[in-house]
C-alpha cells in the first residue's frame, strides 16, 4: 500500500515536471520569448534587459533549468496588463471559479450518479431510454450553444434571471447548471453500465441465493461496486469541467480564471496564461492523486496489493 | 426482479409480430445516422454549386430578416439573415466547409500518429511505452480549451492554432486505447504464433495488428469526428479559431450573441446545424461500435 | 418446520418442468422440457450431461432466479412438499438461502469483492432471523470450522481476493449450509478448481450431507464427480431426463447410449488409445429433430429413433431410460 501510494506520488511528480516541459516548448515555439514576455510597445533596451536577465542567449537545456527554477520558486513574471506579480492576478480571479467549478461538479456527480441509477434500475423501459436518448444529445449539444439558448429562454424571453454577471443568488443558475452539462452525460452513462454490470455479476446472483433483497442488493453492493469506475471517471470529468469554464464564465462575464484567460489571451498576457495553464494542470494532477489514494480506501484489492 | 411469472402460461400464441420486425430492419443500417451527417458532408463539399447568395455578400437593405415563416421574412432569404443583411443559408453551408476540413484533417492526422505510437508501445512496451504513458498523464491534466489557449498564444488564433490543438488533443486519446488493443492482441494465438514463426514485426504490423485493430479505429474515428466537430466551434466560438469575415459554425453562435434580442435565429439555427451533425457522428460511432462488437449491444 | 419434513421422503419432487427462453425473431428455445426428478431426503443425486443441455437452468428454476428472458411455462417444483412456482416473491427470498442453498462454479467471482468474508458470512446470518452481534460472530466461526478452514476468526476479516480459490468455495459452501438447509444445489462445484483441490471439496460436500442430513443435487459435467459422491443420477440430454436411477445401477447397466457415451469419455481406458470422445455436438434447443434428440450422434440409431420419441422404460423399480434400445441390451 506504502508502495502503492509513493509510486503514485511519484508518477505525479513526474507529470507535473511533463506539464512544465510542455508549456517551455510552447514558449520556445514562437521564436523569442522576449516579445512575448514583454508588452508589444517595449523598447529595444528593454527586450536586450529581459534576454540578458533571462539567459536567453544561452543553451537551451540552460534555459530550461533556468525556467524551472523561476516556476519552482513561484517567480512567474509580471502581468503585462495588470504590471503586478502575475500569480497575484491569476489568484485574484480564482475563488469566483472554484465556487462554480464546485457548484457544478457536485450537482453533476449528483444528478449524473442517480439519473444513471434509475436508468439501471429501470432497464429498457421509458425511463432508461429518455435518459440514455439525453445522454447522447447532450454530448452532441456544444454547451456554449445550450448556455446561449438558455441565456435567450430564461434572461431575455421570461426574464426570469440575469443575463450575466455574479451578483445575487439567481446568477448562480444558470453557469453552474450549463456547466454541470460538461461532465453529465459521461458519468450518467458510466454509472448506468457500472451498476448493470455489477447487477449481472456472479456476486449478485449469490446474494439473490442467500436470500438478499433486491434493494439491499442495489444499495449495499451494486452502487458501492459501481461507485468504483464512477469516481475514476469523476477525476477526469473535473477536466473536463475546468475547460468548461473558459467558455461559460466568458458567456456569462463571470468574474474568475476561465475569463481571465481568454482576456489574457486577447490583450497577449502571456505569463498570465501561463500560470493559469500549470496551475489548473496542478490542480488536476492533484486531484487525480486524491482519486487513486480514494480506490485505496473505497477498494480492498488495491489495498493490499 | 428475474422471478418466474406464472401469468404468462397463457401467452404462448404468438402474437403478430411481422411489423415489429419490419420496423427492426430500419435499424440494422444507421439511416438516421448517415441522414444526420450527409448535409454537412455534400454542403462542404458542394458548398459554391448550392448556396442560394454568396455568403459574404453584405445588403443593408435586408439586414436581420427573419426565416421565412415569422412576419416579414421572405422566401429568397429562407433562414433568414445577419445583421449585414448576409443571407444565414449560405453562411451555413459555408460554415459546412470548416467544420468538414477541421474535422477531417484533425482526426485523420491524430488516427495516424495515435495508431502508429499505440501499436509501438503496445507491441514493445518498455520506454517507448512509459514515455506515451506519461505524455497521455500530461495531456489529460492540461484541459483541451487551456491548451488551445496556451498554443493560441503563442501562433495566434486562426485555422493552424485549431488544426493542432485538437491533433494535440485527439492522437493521445488514440494512442492510448490502440496500446490497449495492441496488449490484448499480442497475448492471443495467432500472433504468437507468427512470433514463433519468426515472421518480421513489419508483418505482424501490418498483416496480424492492424487487420484486427481496424473495428476500433473506425469507431474512434467516427466519435472523434463529432467530438471535432464541437471543439473547433467552441474554439472559434470563444475567439481563439476561424476569424471573420470567414463563416464557420461557432463564429456564427458567437455573433448572434449580441443580436440575441433581435435576431435570435443567427445562434439558434448555427448551433442547431452543429449538435446535428455532432449528434450523426455519435449515433454511427455507437451504431458502428454494436456492429464490430455485438456483446455489448445490450447495454 | 422440521415435523413437516418428516413427512415427505422427497425432498424435491419436480413434475413437467418446462422452461422457454425467447429468442429472436420468435425462435422459441426450451431449455427444460417435460423434466420430472425427484431429490430423495439425505441422498446426493447428480444431474449430468454437456454443457448446453439446460442443467444450470433447470437449477435455476428451482432457485427461481432464472435470467429476465426465461421463463418456467409448466410444471410443479415441489419442496418439503410445497409448490415453489406459486409462491410470492417475499416468501421465496425467505426459502433461498435458508431451506435451500447453492453453490455456485466459480468462487473467485461469487463473493462480493468489497467485503470481508466476515460481513458476508454475517449478511447471510442477518437475513432469515434476528441474532445477536456475538452469536453470529460465533456461529460464522462454527461454520468456517465445519467446512474445513483453518485459523477461522483470522478469516472473518479478510477479502475474498486474499484466498484461495478451494478456501473461497469451502466460504461460499459455509454460506450455503449456515441455515442448515433441506437441499444445497451445486453447479459445477469444482469445474473452475485445481484437480487436487477439487477432490477435497467433494469430499467436504460429501461430510456435509454425513453431519448436516442436508440433500444434494450436484450438477457436473463429469461421470467421475458423480461416481466419487452421488447416491442417484440423472442424465440430461438436450432439455429432458434421459435416464434416471441408482448410481451402482446405472453404471453396471446404462440404458441409453448417451449415457454410455458420456461414462466412456470420463474414464481413462486401459492401454493406449485416445480418449473417446462423442461425435457432434448437443442439438440446438431451439430447433430439435422431431425424433429422439440423440438420435442424430447415436450409434444405434435406426429409421423409427429418427421418427418417433423414444418411450420411458423401466429398467428396474427405481432405474428408467428413454430409449427405444433400453433394455435390450446394447453392443
Amino acid at each position: 500500500m506504502t508502495n502503492y501510494i509513493l509510486k503514485r506520488l511519484g508518477l505525479a511528480v513526474i507529470t507535473v515536471l511533463g506539464v512544465l516541459l510542455l508549456i517551455f516548448v510552447a514558449t520556445r515555439m514562437s521564436g523569442d520569448v522576449a516579445l512575448l514576455m514583454l508588452p508589444q510597445d517595449a523598447s529595444d533596451e528593454q527586450i536586450a534587459a529581459y534576454r540578458a536577465r533571462h539567459g536567453l542567449d544561452r543553451a537551451i537545456p540552460v534555459q530550461f533549468l533556468n525556467f524551472m527554477r523561476g516556476m519552482l520558486t513561484l517567480d512567474f513574471g509580471e502581468s503585462l496588463r495588470y504590471q503586478r506579480p502575475a500569480l497575484e492576478v491569476i489568484l485574484q480571479r480564482l475563488p469566483a471559479t472554484v465556487e462554480l467549478a464546485l457548484m457544478a461538479f457536485v450537482l453533476a456527480l449528483v444528478v449524473g450518479v442517480s439519473l444513471g441509477l434509475v436508468a439501471a434500475y429501470y432497464r429498457g423501459g421509458w425511463a432508461d431510454r429518455s435518459i440514455r436518448t439525453s445522454a447522447v444529445l447532450l454530448q452532441s449539444m456544444p454547451n456554449f450553444w445550450i448556455a446561449i439558448m438558455a441565456i435567450l429562454l430564461f434572461a431575455v424571453m421570461l426574464r426570469w434571471l440575469p443575463t450575466s454577471g455574479r451578483d445575487g443568488a439567481a446568477s448562480y443558475i444558470m453557469p453552474a447548471m450549463t456547466l454541470m452539462l460538461f461532465p453529465l452525460a459521461a458519468i450518467m452513462r458510466m454509472t448506468r453500465s457500472a451498476i448493470l454490470e455489477t447487477i449481472e455479476s456472479e456476486y449478485v446472483k449469490f446474494l439473490r441465493i442467500k436470500g438478499v433483497s433486491e434493494g439491499r442488493i442495489l444499495w449495499r453492493h451494486a452502487l458501492r461496486n459501481a461507485l468504483i469506475p464512477v469516481i475514476a471517471l469523476s477525476g477526469l470529468q473535473l477536466g473536463n469541467l475546468m475547460g468548461g469554464t473558459v467558455i461559460t464564465e466568458t458567456i456569462f462575464n463571470w468574474p474568475g480564471l476561465g475569463s481571465l484567460m481568454i482576456e489574457s489571451f486577447i490583450s497577449r498576457d502571456y505569463p498570465v496564461i501561463q500560470v493559469g495553464v500549470l496551475l489548473i494542470a496542478t490542480f488536476l494532477i492533484l486531484l487525480n492523486l486524491a482519486v487513486d489514494l480514494l480506490f485505496c480506501v473505497v477498494d480492498p484489492r488495491i489495498r493490499y496489493a | 426482479m428475474a422471478s418466474t411469472d406464472m401469468t404468462n402460461e397463457t401467452s404462448i400464441q404468438a402474437p403478430p409480430r411481422k411489423r415489429r420486425y419490419a420496423m427492426r430492419r430500419v435499424f440494422e443500417y444507421p439511416i438516421i445516422p448517415v441522414l444526420l451527417l450527409l448535409p454537412m458532408v455534400v454542403c462542404g463539399l458542394f458548398g459554391p454549386w448550392i448556396w442560394p447568395h454568396d455568403p459574404t455578400a453584405i445588403n443593408f437593405t435586408v439586414r436581420q430578416t427573419p426565416p421565412v415563416w415569422l412576419e416579414g421574412g421572405e422566401w429568397r432569404y429562407f433562414l433568414g439573415t445577419d445583421q449585414f443583411g448576409r443571407d444565414l443559408l449560405s453562411r451555413l453551408i459555408e460554415g459546412a466547409r470548416i467544420a468538414l476540413i477541421v474535422s477531417t484533417v484533425t482526426v485523420t492526422t491524430a488516427a495516424i500518429i495515435g495508431t502508429a505510437v499505440g501499436m509501438l508501445a503496445g507491441y514493445y512496451g518498455g520506454i517507448v511505452d512509459t514515455i506515451l504513458m506519461r505524455i497521455v498523464d500530461v495531456k489529460m491534466s492540461i484541459p483541451p480549451v487551456l491548451l488551445t489557449i496556451l498554443i493560441g498564444a503563442v501562433l495566434g488564433g486562426g485555422l493552424t492554432t485549431i488544426l493542432v490543438a485538437i491533433i494535440l488533443v485527439f492522437w493521445a486519446d488514440y494512442a492510448r486505447v490502440i496500446r490497449g488493443e495492441t496488449l490484448a492482441l499480442k497475448s492471443r494465438g495467432f500472433v504468437q504464433l507468427a512470433r514463433v514463426a519468426n515472421a518480421s514485426d513489419w508483418r505482424i504490423f501490418t498483416r496480424h495488428l492492424l487487420p484486427n485493430l481496424l473495428p476500433t479505429c473506425i469507431v474512434l474515428i467516427t466519435l472523434q469526428f463529432g467530438a471535432a466537430l464541437v471543439i473547433e466551434a467552441a474554439i472559434t466560438f470563444i475567439g481563439l479559431g476561424i476569424q471573420p469575415p470567414a463563416s464557420a459554425w461557432g463564429l456564427l453562435v458567437a455573433d448572434g450573441r449580441a443580436y440575441l434580442t433581435s435576431a435570435w435565429w443567427i445562434p439558434t439555427f448555427a448551433g442547431m446545424a452543429i449538435a446535428l451533425t455532432a449528434l450523426g457522428a455519435n449515433l454511427l460511432g455507437d451504431w458502428l461500435r454494436d456492429y464490430f462488437d455485438p456483446r455489448l449491444k445490450k447495454r | 418446520m422440521s415435523s413437516q419434513e418428516k413427512l415427505e421422503p422427497f425432498v424435491l419432487d419436480v413434475a413437467g418442468l418446462t422452461v422457454e427462453i425467447a429468442g429472436r425473431e420468435g425462435r422459441v428455445v426450451r431449455p427444460a422440457r417435460d423434466l420430472t426428478f425427484r431429490v430423495g431426503r439425505g441422498r446426493v443425486v447428480g444431474v449430468i450431461g454437456e454443457s448446453g443441455c439446460g442443467k444450470s437452468m433447470t437449477a435455476l428454476s428451482v432457485m427461481r432466479l432464472l435470467p429476465a428472458s426465461a421463463k418456467v411455462t409448466g410444471g410443479t417444483v415441489l419442496f418439503n412438499g410445497e409448490d415453489l412456482l406459486t409462491k410470492s416473491p417475499r416468501a421465496m427470498r425467505a426459502i433461498r438461502g435458508k431451506s435451500i442453498g447453492m453453490v455456485l462454479q466459480d468462487p473467485s467471482v461469487s463473493l462480493d469483492p468489497l467485503f470481508t468474508i466476515g460481513d458476508q458470512i454475517d449478511e447471510a446470518l442477518c437475513m432469515h432471523g434476528r441474532m445477536p452481534a456475538a452469536r453470529r460472530r460465533a456461529r460464522a466461526i462454527e461454520l468456517l470450522e465445519a467446512v474445513g478452514i483453518p485459523a477461522p476468526q483470522d478469516r472473518l476479516t479478510q477479502y475474498p481476493h486474499e484466498l484461495s480459490g478451494g478456501m473461497l468455495q469451502r466460504v461460499v459452501a459455509a454460506i450455503a449450509i449456515a441455515w442448515n438447509p433441506a437441499l444445497l444445489i451445486a453447479d459445477e462445484p469444482t469445474t473452475a478448481l485445481d484437480p487436487t483441490i477439487q477432490v477435497q471439496v467433494l469430499d467436504l460436500l460429501g461430510h456435509l450431507r454425513d453431519t448436516l442430513g442436508v440433500s444434494i443435487m450436484i450438477i457436473t459435467h463429469d461421470f467421475g464427480v458423480a461416481a466419487h459422491i452421488c447416491d442417484d443420477i440423472m442424465v440430461m440430454y438436450a432439455g429432458e431426463v434421459v435416464e434416471t436411477g441408482p448410481v451402482r445401477q446405472i453404471f453396471d447397466n446404462p440404458g441409453h447410449p448417451y449415457t454410455r457415451a458420456l461414462m466412456e469419455s470420463s474414464t481413462v481406458p486401459k492401454g493406449k488409445g485416445r480418449l473417446p470422445t462423442i461425435e457432434g455436438q448437443p442439438p440446438d434447443l431451439g430447433d430439435l429433430p422431431p425424433g429422439c434428440a440423440f438420435a442424430p450422434r447415436c450409434p444405434l440409431a435406426n429409421e423409427q429413433c429418427h421418427h418417433a420419441a423414444p418411450p420411458r422404460i423401466q429398467l428396474s423399480d427405481i432405474h428408467q431410460a428413454t430409449c427405444w434400445y433400453a433394455g435390450e441390451g446394447m453392443t
